[in-house]
């Protein structure tokens, strides 16, 4: 284990990089530099203990954190994940019956029943988020663990590495587990219903899927792949902002690179491209917010399924399915369903809206509430598929002819659109645009005042 | 992104250079979707158990029709509960069978409900349970009355008889015959169902079959004191004196039967009956009809001929009109018989039943009166009624060579009813007594004398044929043949005379004419003699309109 990692050790002065690394007595160490993704602050990064993260020291976002045994643990998880989800795709899912006419489906049918009923990008959109992108995750972070702990690395590493950290914000397996209890409390009161044994597998593999992003040290991962940690440019003040010195931190390593004087340029480290800010960000972020309200129209007038009991069938809406709910007992999961899929995508857009009015102006708030706010915006918009699980899930579950049986309706493609477009806006939104003001104009106060602008040199 | 701690950086490290190092929180926020997941199982699963009803165990002889997990139990049609398992008894008796009912099946379960099982069932009553020719079988819940709540109950295989609390009567029904009634079987009045059969038990102690009906109100104001049961079988074929009698009834009672019953015509319905009276119950709507006349005169016929094809309920008849019943044949037959009698005779009893004619006359008075009929040669005699079947019945008739021949004598306490033979076996003595005659004719003399006139016939014979002879000589002679043609000429002249009076002469139009005149004559005078015919007093009255006469309404008293 230590051999292939001790190589770039040598080059390092006081930065041991190990899976247990040896605490550092040089606090003043400057050599590794981070830039702040949420408020561009450029910091020099703490030895970190195994257990502790390295926060941002402006608006507390955080720059790296250090696992025990990072390799180890990640490998472990990734198998094991991927283990559960051949399990989870390989059994039968749910068994329902009703009046002896009964009905189990494996796990995949959920979106393969979607694409025989007419609704392919939706189907699409289920198959991505709970079993490709998690697959090809789990492939590339055992594919690249694996590359750390032989003496050469395998090919493609780094590509493979830096694709992680973009497929994780899309990975929705335990949404999709939220989606299934739902399902089950909306059928439980009309048909028997018995768990298979994928089901078991399924909450294993989407508890250890999310173990897996957890464990994933992206910092040490760079450092290891890359055998070490490029020295930062010359002549970098910390203390100060980025881009006031043509300067932007990699969002898939964290390496601060110098950019050209457009502003772009490409990490040395992982290849990523960098920029002082995101190119049109409130544009896009707009663009994208206006669509995904424009859809939500439509996604909440029209019924996301039908269901069909003793021939006679039945329009639901989004809101109806909730009063619903409500009204046979269930408070606490109408009330999960009424977070997920109206306060969410409400919430979030104009949360987002307010982002983007308020980021190119003077603050009207504190910048670290407002970074705080564009966080919770990221965290929960994956959220509002649980709707269009529930759906995909009942669709390819119920399908007893004129008994009973439920098809999606016009809104799920809508809804889910309106949750992907709303990611979408969220991630094209820079959030270092919310700290510009601050770090222009010399913001008197008792927490700003401690930033120096102009930066020292260590 | 969706990982990080939200925490304010210390403020002992306000180093700006410096990022600061934190413990990573224990939690991570992602795991608050799992935790949701967990929360809506955990609600999904005490929502499910708080939904449970209590569990009940049931028992059946066999599980025919009930499957694990499917069949239902059911009250008024809705569900109530399901079928968890099915497993054979401890002692391999029965099935045990548990089920979960719903919660609010709870105060149902009280120790007298009833389960049954219901599938497609032909019954008496018609065929039931067609539902669940598709559905499968389920089990129906008839809750009780009872405030002791159970959770073990035995399945019956029939629907429960009229619930307790039914507005009707109970009555019970004694029969010597074992009958084929079963519990649930209908009670049918007039083809409507009024009630059923409860309970059906052979009393080992008095021989008899009792059964306990239920007639369900208000139909139940139709048994009245002179009210007879008797079962309604579907098909009844009857070989009697009466010849032979088929009764179909209806589809349904031909595939099950059940009882049926009605007051006898000419007596009166009575009052209405007090619960739990105890009646006869009849084997069929004859025999209910016999039994009703309670009151008869028994006597005893001693016969001397033959009894076969005499049994018991062959009419008794006087001049056609049944007037009693032959009771027992043969009755008593060991008992001692008078000297001067036969030794062998058979005894039959027979009652006359007075009833019938619908004379209400006291018994005593009866028994004089047919001592008086006695005297004056009334005798009992054995009749054949039908002569396919050799079927006979009892023929009181008068005999005048009998009149005043008549001594009283009983046989085993009874009196007994004097007898005549009967017609077959008079027939028989005349017959033998005429072949007698027949065998002590002298035929020889009769057979010489025969032999005798023959020879004489034969002379004659010859003589006339010596006649005949001499007449075929007259016949040839030319004088005979010239008096043919002078017939002959005499005849076509006589034609001659009549051509004179042909439809073209003037004798014939006369004739017609008149004739004519005569048939004019008598259409005048029709209307006269039709208005003489139909009133012989317009002659001498005027003839006056009248009404025409309106048929009077016959008396509409009501009788009791
Ligand atoms: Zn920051
Ligand atoms: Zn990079």
């Amino acid at each position: 284990m230590p051999s292939p990692i001790h190589g770039p050790l040598v080059r390092l002065r006081n930065t041991p990089i190990s899976e247990h690394p040896a605490p550092e007595h040089h606090p003043t160490s400057r050599r590794r530099l981070r830039a702040c993704h949420e408020c561009d602050w450029v910091m020099a990064l703490p030895p970190l203990q195994p257990g502790q993260q390295a926060c941002c020291i402006r608006c507390g976002g955080v720059l790296a954190k250090r696992n025990s045994l990072p390799v180890q643990r990640c490998l472990a998880l990734a198998v094991s994940a991927s283990i559960a989800l051949i399990a989870a795709i390989s059994f039968p899912f749910i068994r329902f019956s009703v009046r002896g006419i009964g009905n189990q489906i494996e796990v995949t049918q959920t979106a393969t029943e979607m694409l025989a009923q007419h609704q392919p990008i939706v189907a699409l959109m289920v198959l991505m988020a709970v079993f490709v992108l998690p697959a090809l995750y789990l492939m590339a972070a055992i594919w690249v663990q694996i590359s750390l702990l032989l003496p050469h690395r395998l090919p493609w590493s780094r590509t493979i590495a830096r694709m992680l950290g973009h497929i994780t914000p899309w990975m929705m397996a335990d949404v999709f587990i939220v989606g299934t209890m739902v399902s089950l409390i909306k059928i439980a009161g009309l048909a028997e219903v018995s768990l298979g044994v994928s089901f078991w597998a399924f909450i294993a593999y989407a508890l250890l899927l999310l173990a897996t992003t957890l464990s994933l040290d992206s910092d040490w991962l760079w450092f290891s792949l890359s055998g070490g940690e490029p020295s930062a440019p010359e002549g970098i003040h910390t203390g100060a902002t980025a881009a006031s010195q043509n300067l932007a931190g990699c969002h898939t390593c964290g390496l601060i690179g110098r950019l050209d004087e457009h502003g772009h340029g490409s990490c040395e480290r992982c290849g990523e491209k960098l920029h002082a800010r995101k190119p049109r960000s409130l544009q896009y972020s707009w663009a994208l917010l206006l669509t995904a309200a424009v859809l939500y129209i439509p996604a909440n007038l029209y019924p996301i399924m039908y269901t069909t009991s003793l021939g006679s069938s039945d329009p639901n809406t989004i809101i109806g399915g909730v009063i619903y709910l409500a009204s046979h007992g269930s408070w606490p999961v109408a009330i999960v369903i009424f977070v997920a899929s109206v306060l969410v995508p409400i919430g979030k857009m104009l949360a987002l809206a307010w982002l983007c009015l308020v980021a190119p102006r003077a603050p009207g708030m504190r910048s670290s509430t407002r970074t705080r706010l564009y966080r919770l915006t990221e965290f929960i918009g994956r959220w509002s598929m649980v709707d269009v699980f529930v759906v995909a899930i009942l669709t390819a579950l119920i399908r007893a002819g004129a008994l009973m049986s439920v098809s999606p309706g016009p809104a799920a493609l809508a809804f889910a659109c309106v949750v992907i477009l709303t990611m979408v806006a969220a991630m094209c939104f820079d959030p270092r645009l919310l700290w510009d003001e601050v770090s222009s104009a010399k913001i008197k106060g008792s927490d700003a005042s401690i930033y120096d602008n102009q930066g020292r040199t260590p | 992104m969706t990982d990080g701690d939200t925490r304010t950086p210390g403020s002992e490290q306000d180093d700006p250079h410096r990022a600061t190092p934190t413990r990573q929180s224990r939690l991570s926020p992602v795991w608050i979707v799992p935790l949701v997941a967990l929360f809506i199982g955990a609600w999904l699963v005490y929502d499910n158990y708080s939904s449970r009803g209590p569990l009940i165990s049931l028992h059946m002889p066999t599980a025919e029709g009930i499957e694990a997990g499917k069949t239902l139990i059911k009250t008024r049609n809705v569900e109530v509960g399901q079928v968890e398992t099915v497993r054979l008894s401890e002692d391999l008796s029965g099935v045990e069978i548990t089920a979960r009912m719903t919660p609010e099946a709870d105060p149902m379960l009280v120790e007298d409900s009833y389960f049954w099982v219901v599938k497609p069932r032909i019954g008496r009553g018609g065929i039931s349970g067609l539902g669940t020719v598709l559905s499968g079988a389920y089990i129906q819940l008839e809750p009780g009355e009872s405030d002791v709540s159970d959770n073990s109950f035995d399945v019956h295989d029939q629907p429960p008889v009229a619930s307790p609390g039914a507005e009707g009567i109970r009555l019970t029904l004694v029969s010597q015959t074992g009958s084929s009634l079963k519990v649930a079987d209908p009670v049918v009045y007039q083809g409507i169902n009024v009630g059923q059969v409860e309970e059906a038990k052979f009393d080992v102690k008095s021989q008899t079959m009792q059964h306990r009906i239920f007639i369900e109100s208000p139909y139940d104001q139709l048994v009245t004191e002179n009210t007879r049961f008797w079962t309604a079988s579907g098909l009844d074929v009857s070989l009697g004196a009466d010849g032979i009698q088929v009764k179909v009834g209806s589809l349904e009672s031909l595939i099950g039967g059940g009882l049926t019953f009605g007051v006898p015509e000419d007596i009166p319905a009575g009052a209405p009956v007090e619960a739990d009276t105890t009646f006869q119950l009849y084997t069929d709507e004859e025999e209910a009809r016999q039994g009703s006349f309670n009151r008869h005169l028994d006597y005893v016929l001693l016969v001397e001929d033959t009894v076969r094809g005499l049994s018991k309920g062959a009419p008794v008849e006087f001049r056609g009109v049944r007037i009693g019943t032959v009771a027992a044949v043969p009755w008593n037959f060991s008992s001692i018989r008078d000297e001067q009698r036969d030794t062998l005779a058979i005894p039959v009893l027979i009652r006359i039943e007075p009833q019938r004619l619908g004379l209400e006359m006291d018994i005593d008075e009866w028994k004089t009166r047919y001592e008086r009929l006695f005297n004056a040669g009334l005798r009992a005699t054995l009749k054949s009624g039908s002569l396919i079947t050799g079927a006979l019945f009892v023929e009181l008739k008068f005999d005048p060579a009998l009149r005043g021949q008549y001594t009283a004598e009983t046989f085993a306490g009874r009196p007994v009813f004097p007898t005549s033979r009967s017609g077959l076996a008079q027939i028989q003595s005349q017959v033998t007594a005429l072949l007698d005659k027949l065998n002590k004719l002298d035929v020889e003399s009769v057979l010489s004398g025969l032999d005798r006139n023959l020879q004489v016939s034969e002379a004659t014979l010859n003589q006339a044929k010596e006649l005949v002879s001499h007449m075929n000589q007259l016949l040839g002679s030319p004088e005979t043949q010239n008096l043919l043609g002078n017939l002959n000429s005499t005849l076509q002249e006589l034609k001659r005379t009549i051509g004179g009076i042909s439809p073209n002469s003037d004798a014939y139009q006369d004739l017609t004419r008149t004739l004519d005149e005569v048939e004019t004559l008598m259409r005048d005078l029709q209307p006269a003699a039709r208005k003489i015919s139909d009133k012989p007093s317009s002659l001498i009255f005027d003839s006056l309109d009248t009404e025409d006469p309106i048929p009077r309404a016959p008396n509409t008293r009501s009788s009791q």
